[in-house]
């Protein structure tokens, strides 16, 4: 091409020739509902939007009988999609949608419940592009019935873009001989990551929790021959599961922390290496390591740069036991309390941006207290949380909310003995439009 | 009347006018229940029927708890004297039992180990428990 009288002339295609290099500009929605009203600025012939469905809220169960079982999975992560649409500078962008997350679901009963969470709402530009949310967590009192965490959703439409259907929350499988069980898993990530799972087996009192999704992460699958509380899975690498009866911290971005054994707490699976044990002293908090790292989420998202540690976790029989959070890409620490003290609580820690949740479990032989799960880092499922009173008692188990920008909530399970007690499941994360541009070609 | 997508017997979700221009077709056509404007996500759907979930129940009061301070409140002045000088082992024993908050049937057992010990009346015993 020459150089005329009137500047550089137009390549030909170029309207859909080249993906624009850089995306310096961008505009955030992150409430649900509808907008109708952008403008295309000018000189931007390519806007890339990312869109991500609501997440789905976990399921809740409570029993008192014995035998008697609790089971409740997390809600599915929303789907997401990153699309290139052409435009002309000044046209009226087509309407778009922001669907809301799935609805928190929660009982406060001394017998029997089980509900179900609810679907988050589909996100969408026009007829373009559309993300359904993730699917509603689910939730039985059965021990000799399977449970599946709520279905991530899938995108459909045909943009240029990369795909990912949601996560799905963690399944809970039947097997085994045991009477009483409890558990809760966590919810998906929006990012394609699915929470770890629980396979019930052997015979026994078995309750345990896992925590919710990280970006990108594959789950793994925790059989209860251990009670536990699992860490958040970090992005790209998930939490590890445990043969003994304590929790495990966060998994990272490079690696899955490390498991501990009862009293001992850890740090978090660190940015280049796995965290460190430290022993539990009369002085010392239950606390583990924070992870670290920061950055602007949504560029970090076209790039996938998260580097990031995993919360530490809390490991305890005396005193309250408080994980940490997870930095940016790592998940949050698993908090496990079993004692017989009254009035204490187990807190597990929140995921980083891409991390999910923490899980919480409290065993408690006398007395009350509660569990409470973390919730999901932006884009992260939020954590299961389970609570079992054993003779007397009783007390509350509140999972994690799955992370903004669609993050599935965490399932949330009581097992007392014949007293009231009260469990909330976590709720979806809203969905999301982000709209992308940078001027020129 | 708005159009919803229905799975399960519920409303999943609610679309915000026409699906048709609001979602991509192969998501439009999930779409296709038209159900009351008051609907929202997560409504049940019965036989045609709108089915509002019905709200949780207000939760129960925790249960009262009784302290070692309860019990001295409720005492009569000699046996506060009793009380406060520790006269008897089994006064020392019940502020241990008694030393975080309990249920009434650990407290009622703690009175029960005072008055067998003739340290407090049955009279004062009814009283913290009232």
């Amino acid at each position: 091409m020459n150089q005329g009288m009137y500047g550089f002339g137009l390549p030909p295609n170029y309207a859909t020739r080249v993906a624009p290099p850089t995306l310096n500009n961008y505009v955030v929605y992150s409430v649900a509902g509808t907008y109708t009203n952008f403008v295309v600025p000018q000189n931007v012939y390519q806007i890339a939007a990312l869109v991500v469905g609501g997440g789905g809220s976990g399921g809740i169960a409570i029993d008192s009988a014995s035998p008697g079982g609790t089971s409740a999975t997390g809600g599915g992560g929303g789907a997401s999609v990153l699309a290139y649409i052409d435009v002309i500078p000044g046209q009226k962008f087509p309407s778009f949608t922001v669907g809301s997350g799935g609805a928190a679901v929660t009982a406060t009963s001394a017998i029997t419940v089980a509900t179900v969470g609810n679907a988050g709402g589909t996100s969408s530009i026009g007829s373009i592009v559309s993300c359904p949310g993730g699917g509603a967590g689910g939730a039985t009192n059965a021990v000799s019935t399977s449970t599946s965490g709520g279905a991530g959703g899938i995108p459909v439409g045909n943009t240029r873009g990369i795909y990912t259907t949601g996560g799905s929350g963690g399944n809970i499988t039947s097997g085994g001989s045991g009477a009483n069980r409890g558990a809760a898993t966590g919810g998906g990530s929006s990012l394609g990551g699915s929470a770890n799972s629980v396979t019930f087996s052997g015979s026994g009192i078995q309750t345990m929790a896992t925590g919710g999704a990280g970006a990108f992460s594959p789950a793994l699958t925790q059989s209860t021959f251990a009670t536990t509380a699992l860490g958040g899975n970090g992005a790209i690498f998930p939490a590890l599961t445990t043969t003994f009866a304590s929790p495990t911290g966060g998994g990272g971005t490079t690696s899955s922390g490390i498991i501990v054994s009862l009293n001992v707490n850890t740090s978090g699976a660190g940015i280049s290496a796995a965290g460190v044990a430290m022993t539990l002293s009369a002085t010392a908090p239950a606390n583990g390591g924070d992870g670290s790292t920061t950055g602007q989420i949504f560029q970090l998202v076209l790039s996938k740069n998260v580097f990031g540690a995993g919360g530490g976790a809390a490991s305890t029989t005396t005193t309250n036991a408080n994980a940490s959070n997870g930095g940016y890409g790592g998940g949050g620490g698993g908090a496990f309390y079993n004692g017989a003290t009254n009035n204490v609580s187990s807190t597990a820690g929140a995921g980083g941006v891409f991390g999910g949740g923490g899980a919480a479990y409290f065993y408690n032989s006398l007395n009350t207290g509660t569990a409470t799960a973390g919730a999901g880092g932006v884009f992260g499922g939020g954590g299961g949380a389970t609570t079992n009173f054993s003779s007397v008692g009783s007390g509350t188990a509140t999972a994690g909310a799955g992370g903004g920008f669609g993050g599935g909530g965490g399932g949330a399970t009581v097992y007392a003995n014949a007293a009231s007690s009260t469990t909330t499941s976590g709720a979806g994360g809203s969905g999301l439009v982000v709209l992308y541009w940078t001027e020129g070609y | 009347m708005k159009y919803a997508w229905i799975e399960n017997d519920r409303v999943r979700d609610t679309a915000p006018g026409n699906p048709v221009e609001f979602y991509h077709a192969d998501v439009a056509v999930f779409y296709d229940t038209q159900v009351p404007d008051d609907a929202v996500n997560g409504d049940g759907w019965v036989n045609g029927q709108l089915v509002k979930p019905e709200p949780p129940p207000a939760p129960e009061p925790a249960p009262r708890t009784w302290t070692a301070e309860d019990i001295r409140a409720g005492l009569t002045l000699a046996e506060r004297v009793k009380w406060d000088n520790n006269s008897a082992p089994e006064i020392v024993t019940a502020k241990q039992e008694m030393a975080l908050p309990q249920l009434l049937a650990h407290t009622t057992d703690v009175l029960s180990l005072l008055v067998s010990a003739q340290v407090i009346s049955q009279a004062s015993a009814d009283k913290v428990l009232t």
